[in-house]
């Protein structure tokens, strides 16, 4: 997979006479500090679209432990980017050297990334394992890279709790050759300078103090300013392309793609056996999907431009595996096949991944889908899961912008993402409770779109014993038993999963003496609390969108009447909704709560406010009612 | 007897009812697949399994070479029926070679393919050559690995391979267990008797076949003559074939509380023993015995050279570590804390050094056999009896008491003898304390390593004890109905050592955080203190004051007397349970509670009393209250004499563990007295 924001990588330049006490730093740059980037210089010269060489070094004062993994100094490189040159300095708090590293003293490994069956990916790694802080390391290298297809990002603070005292990154390009960049967040613009035939740019920065990421704040990338480099031209193995707007780039991804569209006979004698008598596109469209998921499976070999260009179809229809981007680029031929038009689109997946910047056209994706455009709705497919539903975008690639790929180039799209009402849970609980306290349950919950995830997985991709595990965990109470479980799936562009079980919960109320305390809300307690004196500097962030709704039924042994209660909560504000009922009628507490939560950002102004409707939610979850043997 | 038998074997015919022909025989015949063959079910627990292996297989051999010795030949077929999508990872393969300079494992021949079932007929799909990848993983690893093509649900795998290694001492070992519930396992190995081995299985499983057989063999060496004509030599020798079969092997499933899953897996391995040439009158030792290898171990450049050596190079630098030291206690502790304080510890499995003392010393970093080791020079070199011990840490499996195998071993500490007593150091971590041994060291058998005296010591689980102890003094405000108070927590060890590591990482002013938000908002939590965090040899002290208000509106006020320091969550999840149960340590918690009953209040109602012993005096749980005039005593004490339970047991510590839950949730009821 291609990196985006890969900076550690990298490079030697000159000589190193430049002095690196510690005594040096000034103070505003150890505030909040637990590292300083004394010295960090990235040149990289393009000779040619095909052919750059770079030059890096980089000079890390590490203040503490918690920053020992500056000093943990590693370096990728692969058939197309190789190190000529690398060496490693370490300096003591007054600057002088005491230990050096060359190439043979560091380890030289395959890079697995438990993902690939095999790569051409490789790093040098290395460390010099000191413990005397402060101390000073000095990492020089020099590279040679074949084709340009992505630049470096220059982000001067790398981290939370990283100031950075010095910070260069220079393009040296043929004075006729189109750098392309973008500053985000305020970061500087280039020095642009010639020289002869050369036209230079040259970011630079000095004494930045550190910044700290805050629990559920931004994300680092929104926080500092940084700045994204791209080619214009380049060529690579052969393919030769422009990546200036996002129709560039889509023609030459088009252009890496074809001819790789071709079906076996077979297959296709398959595809319209599977849905010429099928009239509905939708229905013809499901049923090849469902045909590649029982048919492939997800199985990576990246080699040199393989990062980029799928394997062609029939490889995949032959070996029934391949990588997102052979499975996607299979899809949309299947497709093809039955007449229907499909399209390749690249997007950044994960949850939580950075949100696409969309203004500048350059690989900010590390993952492959297709979709099916028509004329009301589009079908979004991913296609490395041989479970998930058709139409399915969930945490993984939902809700964010990619790139479609067609004949005529790149185009901007939004894959659908979920709203709250359709991220449900909502529980019936049926329990009946013994004189001594032990709890015996029927649970029927049923999940929706984004909440069906985990119970989706366990159904159809975990084995059995990590089911157990799971069931075993999924409730917080201290000793309880899953018996029974059954499990109905739905599948669709929202789908929704019934779960059945019969759990029985060992001393789930307490009964001494006269009384029994026991918590109607058995099975969904908010324990999230924060902490009230935090000062905060960013907005409070958060992405999930859902709602819970529980309605319980204790039936309890006769003779009780209530002591003490929990107070029926009712909120309803910038934070979500959250009502809460209960009533104790013929030895019966029936207990009833509603919460929903929508996505949202909170200005440090507001997170008293919020600390304290979360402290309400707690203080409602987990109080207990005091039942009291009538006398 | 015989009706237990009896009833075993219907259970397995049961259990795999398609393996009717039970009998002696390889039930397959690998690379002719048939319709029939697909007909393969799982039954019972592993009915749910995402693969099952039909039949794994593999013989190991000896042929004479061309370098004028024995090449060890490795053959293995395999052939696996994929059930489900999830088990789809059971068809990639990879297999490590092992190479040392110009000499390597090699693969000969390699075939794999899939089958499948298209319309009542065998499909095959080969695997081609190009999709066999090999990766270097580092100087003396390499992998081979693949995938197979075609794969689908209810699909049929098989490869076979030739593996060929000059390395005597690698005879292939055997897992007849693994994560696939398997039908048929088997492994047979030709030994001559120029060569003896030490076999070792481990595992809870019996064997199904255990037989041997022997005959005449001969063997051609080649000696490589150079410039010269090569020399042939023919030898004769009695072969011993072994041949070992399990059928219907369950998966091996991990548990919690589980040191060390290898202890459990059913699996032969082999140490090679001794060469034995009774025509050349040539006999050899390689295995040696505990002596002898305790010998060669200390004049190995990679372990114990160096340690008896003059070692001037450390004089300088330990001249003002030692300053003003009066004593061999004394010494022995500084040097301790100078290793562990001053070096970077980059492993903690090791049996070997990888650099040489002096430069270990120099760079200030090393794996903890290189500090420990370096620590026991640097004891000698101030006269203090100091030996390296030996062991095999919890997460390494067991060693081996009778045979001294030496892979078996994986970590190196300090002895010391000062006055009599013994010491046992580690300076690998920055949170242990002299005299102290982590958690990971207390696996059983261990050997100190001294050439005129090895020994033997034993690291017990059973011997390590975790004492935790938790003061709170609850008082009356001044004014109110309120109570302010003070809580002093000593947590065990262990726990003090995981708070110290954490503590590295997470700052103070978070583990604070964590303790206040614990709390209900009628109790207030100021002045926290971590006492000798950086003091890792003084035991460590979490302290802070309460401040507590009832709440004015309601007539009860409901009191837990454990405050937040009670079991919450039952440590044993699953229902059941296959193996014994290993805890780290034997614990022993003990929480003290007096309080004033607060102004204005009764006690309307108090928890009850208990004590519960487990397994008569294995274990003991103690909840002990009672009121005298205005004030409360509490104690709960949980305490084990030992950490290591049969599975049998397992059952009882759950019910337990879900009764101390239990007690320690129970409140004290308080009740506004009736003003008059």
């Amino acid at each position: 997979m291609r990196k985006v924001f890969y900076i550690l990588l990298l490079m030697p330049c000159g000589l190193r006479a430049q002095n690196y006490s510690t005594a040096l730093i000034p103070d505003s740059l150890k505030k909040d500090a637990r590292g300083v980037i004394r010295d960090q210089e990235m040149i990289m010269e393009i000779k040619s679209p095909g052919k750059a060489v770079w030059r890096e070094r980089h000079v890390y004062t590490v203040l503490n432990s918690n920053a020992d993994y500056l000093a943990n100094y590693r370096s990728h490189y692969d058939k197309l980017l190789s190190i000529s040159d690398i060496s490693g300095v370490l300096y003591d708090s007054l600057g002088k050297a005491v230990r050096k590293a060359k190439r043979k003293d560091m380890q030289d490994r395959t890079m697995d990334d438990g993902m690939s069956l095999a790569t051409d990916d490789r790093e040098l790694e290395h460390n010099f394992y000191c413990q005397l802080y402060p101390y000073t390391v000095d990492y020089q290298e020099n590279d040679e890279e074949d084709g340009i297809l992505g630049f470096h990002t220059w982000m001067p603070l790398v981290g939370s709790g990283i100031s950075t005292q010095h910070s260069k990154y220079v393009i040296i390009a043929p004075k006729d050759y189109l750098v392309r960049y973008l500053s985000v967040n305020g970061a500087p613009a280039p020095v642009i300078t010639e020289e002869k035939d050369k036209k230079i740019y040259t970011w630079e920065a000095w004494n930045m103090p550190a910044r700290k990421t805050e629990s559920h704040g931004p994300i680092w990338t929104e926080i500092v300013p940084y700045v994204m480099t791209a080619p214009s031209d380049f060529e690579q193995q052969g393919y030769k392309g422009n990546m200036s707007t996002w129709t560039d780039y889509g023609k030459f991804i088009q252009q890496l793609r074809t001819g790789r569209d071709l079906l076996p006979e077979n297959i296709k004698q398959q595809v319209h056996a599977l849905v010429d008598t099928i009239p509905d596109v939708h229905r013809k469209v499901y049923a090849l999907y469902r045909y590649l998921q029982q048919n492939t499976h997800y199985i990576s070999v990246q080699f040199g431009i393989g990062g980029w260009q799928p394997f062609p179809a029939d490889y995949v229809a032959n070996k029934r595996y391949g990588d997102c981007k052979a499975l996607s680029n299979y899809m949309v031929a299947l497709l093809k096949e039955a007449g229907i038009k499909g399209k390749y689109v690249e997007i950044m997946a994960e949850k939580d991944a950075p949100p696409m910047i969309d203004k500048f056209s350059c690989s900010q994706f590390n993952h492959a889908i297709s979709c099916v455009p028509l004329d009301k709705d589009t079908i979004w497919l991913e296609c490395t899961n041989q479970t998930v539903s058709p139409g399915y975008m969930g945490t993984f690639t939902g809700g964010r912008e990619a790139i479609l790929i067609d004949e005529d180039g790149g185009h901007l799209v939004r894959t659908p993402g979920y709203t709250a009402a359709d991220n449900i849970q909502c529980r019936v609980v049926q329990a009946q409770l013994a004189p001594d306290g032990d709890l015996d349950a029927a649970v029927r919950t049923r999940y929706g779109c984004i909440r069906q995830e985990l119970p989706h997985a366990m159904i159809d991709v975990w084995s059995a014993e990590d089911r157990k595990k799971y069931l075993n965990e999924l409730f917080d109470l201290p000793t309880y038993t899953v018996d029974k479980s059954h499990y109905d799936e739905y599948k669709g562009p929202h789908p929704v999963v019934d779960e059945d079980l019969h759990v029985t919960v060992s001393n789930y109320a307490s009964v001494s003496g006269k009384r029994l305390f026991i918590n109607p809300n058995v099975f969904d307690r908010n324990s999230l609390r924060l902490p009230a004196d935090s000062i905060r500097k960013y907005d409070y962030v958060d992405d999930n969108a859902f709602t819970n709704i529980d309605s319980v039924v204790i039936t309890v042994p006769s003779g009780y009447e209530v002591e003490a209660r929990p107070k029926d909560v009712a909120i309803q504000g910038d934070f979500g909704t959250f009502r809460t009922s209960l009533r104790f009628e013929n030895d019966k507490l029936i207990y009833y709560r509603f919460r929903q939560h929508s996505a949202g950002r909170y200005p440090p102004a507001e997170y008293a406010a919020l600390v304290k409707f979360y402290e309400q939610l707690y203080q409602s979850d987990n109080q207990r009612v005091v039942l009291v043997k009538k006398e | 007897m015989t009706i237990r038998k009896l009833s075993l074997t219907t259970a397995s015919c049961l259990l795999f009812c398609t393996l009717l022909q039970a009998q002696d025989k390889l039930p397959v015949k690998f690379g002719k697949v048939t319709p029939e063959d697909f007909n393969v079910t799982v039954k019972g627990p592993d009915s749910a399994a995402g693969a099952v292996v039909i039949a794994d297989y593999g013989t190991s051999s000896f042929e004479g070479s061309v370098r004028g010795w024995f090449d060890l030949i490795f053959k293995h077929s395999c052939r696996i029926k994929i059930l489900k999508q999830n088990a789809f990872e059971a068809a990639t393969i990879k297999i490590p070679l092992y190479v040392s300079g110009n000499d390597g494992e090699k693969i000969l021949s390699l075939h794999a393919a899939t089958y499948t079932l298209e319309n009542g007929k065998v499909v095959e799909t080969k695997i081609d050559d190009k999709a066999i990848f090999t990766d270097q993983l580092d100087r003396h690893w390499v992998e081979k690995k693949f995938t197979f093509p075609a794969l689908k649900e209810g699909a049929i795998i098989e490869y076979t391979y030739t593996q060929t290694s000059p390395f005597l001492f690698n005879l292939q070992p055997w897992s007849f267990q693994g994560d696939y519930p398997c039908l048929w396992s088997e492994y047979q190995v030709d030994m001559p008797n120029f060569f003896r081995y030490v076999t070792l299985g481990h595992g809870y499983a019996n064997y199904d076949i255990n037989t041997t057989d022997s005959r005449t063999a001969t063997f051609h060496l080649t000696f490589p003559g150079g410039a010269d004509a090569d020399d042939h030599e023919t030898l004769d020798d009695q072969v011993v074939t072994h041949r070992w079969v399990m059928k219907n092997v369950p998966a091996l499933k991990e548990e919690p509380f589980t040191t060390s899953m290898r202890n459990y897996d059913a699996s032969l391995e082999f140490q090679l023993a001794s060469y034995n040439f009774t025509q050349a009158h040539y006999y050899k030792d390689v295995m040696g015995n505990w002596l002898s290898v305790s010998e060669s171990l200390l004049k190995d450049d990679d372990f114990g050279a160096d340690l008896d050596k003059g070692n001037g190079w450390m004089d300088d630098e330990l001249k003002p570590v030692l300053q003003g030291a009066t004593g061999d206690r004394e010494k022995a502790e500084r040097l301790f804390a100078f290793v562990r304080d001053k070096f970077n510890c980059t492993g903690h499995s090791s049996l070997y050094m990888n650099d040489p003392l002096k430069t270990v010393f120099k760079n200030k970093h090393g794996n903890e056999a290189e500090l420990n080791l370096l620590l026991v020079a640097l004891l000698r070199h101030e006269k203090i009896v100091a030996d390296p011990v030996m062991l095999s840490t919890r997460s390494h499996g067991f060693a081996n008491e009778i045979y001294p195998l030496l892979t078996r071993f994986n970590y190196v500490v300090c002895q010391a003898t000062i006055d009599s007593g013994r010491y046992y150091l580690d300076a690998s971590e920055p949170w242990l304390g002299f005299n102290r041994l982590p958690e990971r060291c207390y696996n059983g058998y261990a050997r100190v390593l001294n050439k005129d005296l090895p020994s033997y010591v034993y690291l017990d689980a059973d011997s390590m004890r975790e004492e935790k102890s938790t003061l709170v003094f609850i008082s009356k405000a001044d004014k109110g109905s309120g109570l302010i108070g003070q809580m002093t927590s000593t947590p065990g060890f262990n726990e003090a050592c995981t708070l110290r590591e954490k503590l590295k990482t997470t700052s103070a002013a978070d583990f604070f955080k964590t303790i206040k938000s614990a709390y209900s908002p009628e109790f207030m939590v100021s002045n926290l203190q971590l006492d000798s965090l950086n003091r890792p040899d003084d035991p460590l002290q979490v302290v802070y004051d309460l401040d507590i208000h009832p709440d004015s509106s309601s007539d009860l006020f409901y009191f837990n007397p454990m405050l937040n320091e009670g079991q919450k969550e039952n440590p044993f999840k699953s229902a059941e349970r296959k193996y014994p149960v290993e805890m780290p340590y034997a614990m022993d918690e003990m929480y003290t509670l007096n309080m004033d009953i607060p102004e204005g209040y009764d006690v309307d109602e108090l928890p009850k009393s208990a004590r519960v012993a487990f397994n008569t005096d294995e274990g003991l749980f103690e909840y002990l209250i009672v009121k005298s005039g205005d004030a409360i005593q509490f104690r709960s004490r949980i305490k084990f004499n030992k950490a290591n339970f049969k599975p049998e047991d397992y059952a009882t510590l759950r019910d337990f563990f879900s009764y101390i839950v239990k007690k320690q949730s129970e409140q004290i009821v308080f009740k506004k007295k009736k003003t008059v």
